[in-house]
């Protein structure tokens, strides 16, 4: 299987402080990948360099044949690859269907329309309107959101914000997903129906999803592969099972140094 | 007919003719000044929210933009008069040169706005509102210190073609221009980037396109108001466009709702109509209380109203529902849970 995602020898660097250290990330293209570590391993700033945020201070990130180098995160989003943040950033005052209407505006999912169709509602312009809202509202169906559709975004239930989250990065056309901790705050029923979305969103749409999670539940039953960091290295990549019994992961996560 | 026929623009704009032709030379020309006084303010008030309330970027130098326009425009006019008069005084090609005029004063007022625009984008909030009210005071100190348009004399003798049509005629171009593009993908990116800048760039907005834009947007219209304003009062004085104008704009917006077109629409005429209307009051008490009673009413509809008179909602949203669809009304409102 072709790589969609590939990060060779990436390194952060905060002044002294060193967050990512000679990271190595292959990704496989309709994959779901695992990123987990304990607190402040770097994990959300892996994230934060593959999506342009940070310009990482050394290394190479190349994305669905892409190389990333001084993209900025609309740029990013454009290739392909779009993000949702840990402590979630909607657009607050707008309604479901604008947040996601945003996202339809800059995706290869719908066609541009020039300023002059827009100002005049053209009929272009209008069957383009038509058509994102179509869009906008199966991207929510799957979601389980679309009866909500003219809801201020601020007013949804907090785990329906996540959800909405992650339809608006679908809404981008993006065929890489990385979702920070996209279930955080759920209960466990809402975290068993978001591994099913996660599912079905990468069977029908065929997007590689990339997550960061503590919930070792969710990671360990939806991920085929995992990457363990911790203080910016990775110490470990492999299937669940794998890592699951590495003694590395464990002395990261419980601390205890392996006697002998 | 297609639903996105503008019939409401048209039977305005037909109103803007009748009244022009048959009510306007029946009113006191008092009144009259008032009215046009209005509409230049009905177009500097929704240019600034576009700016403040709709791209979220505090801008305090609209009085700036303003002042670009109503120069540049004026300089363009007195050029024509002074260079070519067989053509400025043939009345069928007067307006082509005044429509000229009002266009190049919009345009020079854009570049401004790229201008400012450009360095201030990596500025939010407190910060991009000093600059901005820096740049308003450079203007009118490079205009004050510029002998070829007056300096602080001031620029005199302005041709003064500006009517009530010419002024409700751009009042109801702006208007359409700026309640369309906010009901479309441009619009969209500037309330994403009000809303949430990191996010907007996540889902591909290029939010510094975004921001630019709606700076020279903002500007294009106050430079056209700027020069419909130059010649109507006929006179330009680099004081006229102070600190003090752009709060009055400011307060226009604010009062109206940061987001919300008629609200700008009503509070640049209630707070262009109260100042006049409180003179007699002056007369009765022999002292002038207005400034006192209009903070009063400023005051007393922040302390009810704290997100503006209309918030983000917008006229057409009170409508019953199946009149928005025969007045093509696209938009929808967030419902509260």
């Amino acid at each position: 299987m072709p790589a969609a995602l590939q990060a060779s020898d990436v390194t952060m660097q905060f002044g002294g402080l060193t967050a990512v250290s000679q990271l190595n990330l292959t990704v496989d293209e309709r994959s779901i990948f695992g990123i987990i570590g304990p607190n402040g391993a770097g994990k959300t700033t892996v994230f934060n360099m593959l999506t342009g945020v940070y310009k990482p201070t050394a290394g190479r990130i190349t994305a669905l044949g892409h190389d990333l180098r001084g993209k900025r995160p609309f740029e990013v989003a454009a290739i392909g690859m779009t993000r949702t943040f840990q402590n979630i950033r909607l657009f607050k005052d707008l309604t479901v269907l604008q947040n996601l209407k945003i996202a339809l505006d800059n995706s290869a999912l719908a066609p541009k329309t020039g300023v002059v169709a827009n100002v005049f509602r053209l009929p272009s312009f209008l069957r383009n309107e038509d058509a994102k809202v179509e869009k906008a509202l199966s991207l929510l169906e799957l979601v389980g959101l679309k009866e909500r559709h003219d809801y201020a975004a601020r007013n949804l239930p907090y785990g329906d914000q996540r959800r909405l989250e992650i339809a608006r990065a679908l809404a981008t056309g993006a065929k890489i997903l990385l979702l920070d901790e996209p279930a955080a705050g759920m209960t466990s029923l809402e975290t068993e129906q978001l591994m099913s979305t996660i599912r079905t969103i990468r069977d029908s749409f065929g997007v590689t999803i990339i997550l960061i999670e503590h919930d070792m539940q969710l990671v360990m039953e939806l991920c085929e592969r995992i990457a363990v960091l911790d203080y910016g290295k990775k110490i470990c990549e492999g299937p669940p099972a794998e890592v699951q019994c590495d003694p590395k992961v464990l002395e990261a996560y419980l601390g205890c140094k392996k006697e002998g | 007919m297609p639903r996105s026929f503008p019939i409401i623009w048209i039977a305005a704009f037909l109103v803007v003719i009748g009244v022009e032709l048959f009510i306007i030379d029946n009113l006191d020309p008092y009144v009259v000044a008032i009215i046009i006084y209005a509409g230049i303010n009905i177009i500097l008030a929704s240019s600034l929210n576009l700016i403040n309330g709709f791209a979220g970027q505090f801008s305090m130098g609209h009085a700036g933009f303003m002042a670009v326009g109503a120069y540049s425009g004026a300089v363009v006019t007195m050029a024509f008069r002074d260079n070519y008069p067989a053509i400025f005084n043939e009345p069928a090609l007067q307006p082509f040169v005044f429509i000229a005029a009002i266009f190049a004063g919009g345009l020079c007022s854009a570049a401004a706005g790229v201008i400012v625009g450009l360095p201030t984008l990596r500025l939010r909030g407190d910060y991009l509102a000093v600059v901005t009210l820096g740049f308003g005071e450079i203007i009118r100190v490079i205009l004050l210190n510029l002998e070829s348009v007056g300096g602080a004399r001031g620029l005199t003798n302005i041709p003064g073609i500006t009517s009530f049509f010419w002024v409700y005629g751009f009042v109801l171009i702006c208007l359409f221009v700026i309640t369309r593009l906010v009901d479309s993908p441009l619009g969209r990116s500037f309330l994403s980037v009000r809303e949430d800048e990191i996010a907007a760039e996540a889902v591909g907005v290029n939010t510094t396109r975004s921001k630019v834009t709606a700076f020279a947007l903002g500007a294009f219209f106050a430079g056209m108001a700027g020069a419909l304003f130059a010649h109507y009062l006929r006179v330009l004085s680099p004081a006229i466009f102070d600190i003090q104008k752009s709060f009055e704009i400011i307060i226009m917006v604010v009062l109206g709702g940061m987001g919300s077109i008629s609200g700008s629409v009503v509070a640049a005429v209630f707070l262009t109509i109260i100042r006049e209307a409180l003179r007699p009051l002056q007369q009765i008490t022999g002292t002038d209380y207005r400034m006192v009673i209009y903070s009063l009413v400023l005051i007393v509809l922040m302390l009810t109203r704290p997100r503006g008179l209309f918030g983000t909602k917008e006229i057409t949203d009170y409508l019953p529902e199946r009149w928005k669809a025969r007045f093509g009304v696209r938009r929808v409102s967030p419902k509260e849970s």
